[in-house]
């Protein structure tokens, strides 16, 4: 099981950010290096790539806001 | 691929706002699969608005493109964060891409300072001065627009990619980082479009063009500057003299296997402001 990590160094300060789009299915397979999702913070889109092969789980949904360290989704 | 030669930045216009878009994010690509460590381009594109790929979503979205497209102002996706944000012939936007070396952490604030610094100090060199801040009711508003006084003249955003697909390095970053400058032309006809777009999505944001400046109104720049036939040119060929020490520093990260090297985009012949 890999976790969908948001980086804990990635802002300084408690700024949230904000899931904008998933663009991988729940419940898929991914590979690694596939983009998964795209979040928001201060203007910035960060592109939150897969760092495992699998099938992902999403844990939180478009459009949830987030802060550093979250776990977004799974893959088993 | 050969270095490109750093001499003769210009101005580059794109006719098609998509073509524009599609060329800054290939920058980015490049530097993420290692072709480039650094690139700038400094671009203009026909009249237009842009918003994020997020924006997509809305469930208006599709109607309010058309009410806009009717109205003879396009609207476009762009890679970048944020919200809409206008474009058109007096619009100069200058766009770096480079990669982070793994070791070398950079924050998102960070890489916004590095973006705006250049720009505040070629303003403070024309003895404007100007400042990062928000400011309510403008395009794309965030922390790092560029302020004259209360009124804003430029826009900032930024895409990051990280992970396995970039240079083959774990903890490597590449970053697409987008200063957009209102140089010449009023945003009425943008700002009303924005507008409409935002009632017709159900947004209660509004834009107050008023709370914008153009370059080329400020007083330091009347006389040979503005009134020059190439002032836009001009512009691109001192913005890209005042990027030239970010870009050492970026184009001179080591990565090992990597060959350092800066790209820019050849310059094209440019059109006048509206």
């Amino acid at each position: 099981v890999t976790d969908v990590i948001i980086p804990a160094d990635l802002w300084d300060g408690d700024t949230e950010a904000v899931i904008t789009t998933w663009l991988a299915a729940d419940g898929g397979a991914v590979r690694p290096g596939d983009l998964l999702a795209e979040i928001m913070v201060e203007k910035a889109q960060y592109e939150i790539r897969s760092p495992a092969a699998g099938r992902l789980t999403i844990l939180k949904d478009t459009d949830a806001v987030i802060i550093k360290g979250d776990t977004i989704a799974r893959i088993t | 691929m050969k270095p490109i030669s750093r001499a003769g930045a210009a101005l580059r216009c794109h006719s098609d706002p998509a073509t524009a878009l599609a060329a800054e994010s290939a920058m980015l690509d490049r530097v993420a699969l290692g072709h480039s460590t650094c690139e700038i381009s400094i671009w203009s594109t026909a009249r237009c608005l842009v918003a994020p790929r997020c924006f997509s979503r809305l469930p208006a979205f599709e109607t309010a493109r058309a009410i806009l497209e009717a109205e003879g102002v396009p609207l476009h996706l762009r890679a970048t964060g944020g919200d809409l944000a206008p474009q058109g012939p007096g619009i100069v936007n200058l766009t770096i891409a480079f990669v982070q070396p793994p070791g070398r952490p950079l924050r998102i604030e960070q890489s916004y300072e590095q973006l705006c610094e250049p720009t505040i100090a070629w303003l403070r060199s024309r003895k404007i001065s100007a400042r990062c801040g928000p400011l309510g009711g403008t395009f794309c508003d965030g922390a790092y627009n560029i302020l004259i006084g209360d009124r804003k003249l430029a826009g900032t955003a930024q895409r990051w990619r990280a992970g396995p697909r970039v240079c083959a390095a774990e903890s490597s970053l590449a970053v697409l980082a987008h200063v957009s400058i209102h140089c010449a032309g009023d945003l009425h006809r943008l700002s009303g479009a924005a507008d409409r777009f935002y009632a017709t999505c159900g947004l209660e944001r509004r834009i107050r063009p008023e709370n914008h400046i153009a370059l080329f109104d400020m007083p330091a720049l009347a006389g040979d500057f503005v009134e020059s036939p190439d002032c836009l040119d001009r512009l691109a060929r001192e913005l890209d003299a005042a990027y030239a020490d970010l870009l050492r520093s970026k184009s001179a990260g080591e990565i090992p296997g990597l060959r350092h090297q800066l790209c820019r985009t050849a310059g094209a012949r440019s059109h006048p402001p509206e």
